[in-house]
């Protein structure tokens, strides 16, 4: 850290009287965050009364707590936390009606780029007021319950490995439907586990690791790459050949990305070489199927006129 | 039994009954899976799973039993190719299933207590029981616990590898079938080896030879 650095970090500390307590390592990334992390950074922070000079210490309410490790390596590393909150917040302590501040949502500052495929967060967000997550009385669901603003990372266009996606993406459904945790307390279902509700797919294991929990729980719109339109569990895809075939669900939600990547950059044979895009059934090469088709037919024939002969010649 | 011989004893009939089931469930199911279709009325799909799945653990074991078998009864011995003149003996075969069995010739190669398989029968049985089959059983208990299945090796999709060779093999045995089947139907009778084959008894083709 360079000097100027910590003499303005430490004229800030001794100005609004605070000073760190708790040793949590902190990826400093932006100095300017430095004044709400030294608070919001921990688990316990504490502050120095300035009238009676007595050292308060307080337990931060969980879900004030920023991981900062993961901060400075999510998407909005580069920002400050002024940028998406008031600057009122600088003054201590903060004042009450802060709380009420109006939250922003993504689409306040993401708008459609021209990637390929697009985003498309207008779409996202169409899709969004159509799934149970707003539909659903009292769901209370909003971008941040799933896209934790402090530590998200994209990981449908960022990451090469596609079992990093699925692991990934599950994870933020996980956070509630685990079946272990706020789910059950939430459905009064302590016994209910996430393999036991899916105990009709052969192997709900290789499933989860291999495909993400939105392929089959959420309706695909082809103009939008992530399906936000969560449906209700009665409308679930239940039919294996919806993935399981040529024209897999699959290749118009998880690959779709990468299948796009390779149809306008790679050649035909390197994406058929290299890809990930890989479950049984969703692959069959038209070409191949129809050489062992005349195979097929050549063999079928060959016996038909052998027959044909050896009875004449009988 | 004057003109009979046994050739195939209760283990090898048994073996060859399931090996012949479990490869038709097998190759149905395995169809129905590759071209899996949402709108077709195919074997449902987890249903086709399944039954590959379990006839594929029970063609693995009906094959130790063949394997083990042919290394303890000397039946292996049918298998070994003597190269040899083999080429010659291939060719004579090939031109009498073509030309010379329409000609009304002789059997070039005749069964019987010394010889099980002509030369063709012997380098096809050869290539399925020991390429096609055991490349079958790796990369099907691959696809079976696909975590053992190196993801990418230079630029190629392991899964996709292992299921293509699976496919393959799965192919080539398919069409094997076909032809075993027509095959069986030259004996004397067209169901002379089907017979044979339920009671371990063919005709001894050498020795018919020789009486005649």
């Amino acid at each position: 850290m360079k000097l100027k650095t910590k003499i303005l970090l430490l004229a800030c500390m001794a100005g609004i009287g605070l000073y760190a307590q708790d040793s949590i390592p902190i990826t400093v990334s932006n100095p300017a965050n430095m004044l709400c992390l030294r608070c919001h950074g921990k688990r316990w922070y504490t502050y120095a009364n300035q009238d009676s000079s007595q050292v308060i210490k307080h337990k931060m309410f969980k879900d004030l707590i920023i991981d900062t490790v993961a901060f400075y390596h999510n998407n909005h590393k580069s920002l400050t936390c002024s940028d998406c909150h008031s600057t009122e917040y600088s003054n201590l302590p903060h004042k009450p009606d802060l709380k009420l501040e109006p939250l922003l949502i993504c689409v306040d500052c993401h708008t459609d780029t021209d990637d390929v495929p697009p985003i498309n967060f207008t779409g996202i967000t169409e899709e969004y007021k159509k799934s149970v997550h707003a539909t659903r009385k009292g769901s209370g669901v909003t971008c941040w319950s799933c896209h934790n603003p402090h530590t998200y990372n994209i990981t449908t266009r960022s990451k090469d490995n596609l079992s990093h996606v699925v692991a990934y993406d599950n994870s933020i459904c996980l956070e509630c439907h685990s079946g272990m945790g706020k789910f059950d307390i939430l459905y009064g279902d302590p016994k209910s586990s996430l393999i036991a509700k899916h105990h009709w797919l052969p192997d709900p294991v290789k499933h989860f690791r291999n495909v993400r929990c939105i392929e089959c729980h959420a309706e695909i719109r082809e103009d939008v790459l992530v399906a936000h339109n969560i449906r209700p569990k009665e409308e679930a895809v239940r039919k294996c050949a919806v993935c399981h075939s040529t024209d897999s669900r699959l290749k118009h939600s998880l690959y779709k990305y990468q299948l796009a990547q390779e149809r306008s950059g790679k050649g035909i044979l390197s994406s058929i070489i290299s890809n990930q895009t890989f479950a049984i059934g969703t692959n069959p090469s038209p070409l191949l199927n129809l050489i062992s088709l005349a195979i097929l037919a050549l063999a079928v024939m060959g016996i038909a006129i052998h027959t044909i002969i050896r009875i004449i010649k009988k | 039994m004057s003109g009979k011989v046994y050739l195939y004893p209760i283990w090898i009939r048994l073996w060859h009954v399931t090996n012949a089931l479990l490869c038709l469930i097998l190759i149905i199911s395995g169809i129905s899976m590759h071209f899996a279709s949402p709108d077709a009325t195919r074997i449902r799909f987890d249903l086709a799973v399944s039954m590959h799945n379990i006839s594929g653990v029970l063609l693995t074991v009906s094959y130790v039993i063949f394997f083990l078998g042919n290394l303890f009864t000397g039946n292996g011995v049918n298998y070994l190719i003597q190269f040899k003149g083999f080429r010659q003996r291939l060719w004579k075969q090939m031109y009498y299933y073509t030309i010379g069995v329409f000609k009304k010739e002789e059997i070039p190669f005749p069964i019987g207590s010394a010889r099980k398989f002509n030369p063709l029968q012997q380098v096809t049985y050869a290539v399925v029981m020991y390429f096609f089959l055991p490349m079958i059983f790796a990369t099907g208990w691959a696809l079976l616990f696909p975590d053992i299945i190196v993801e990418e090796w230079l630029g190629i999709n392991g899964f996709a590898a292992t299921d293509f060779l699976h496919t393959l093999g799965g192919f080539a045995v398919s069409i094997f079938l076909l032809i075993h089947l027509y095959v069986a139907t030259m004996g004397k009778k067209p169901t002379d080896h089907y017979k044979a084959m339920l009671t371990g008894y063919h005709e001894d083709e050498s020795e018919s030879e020789s009486r005649g």
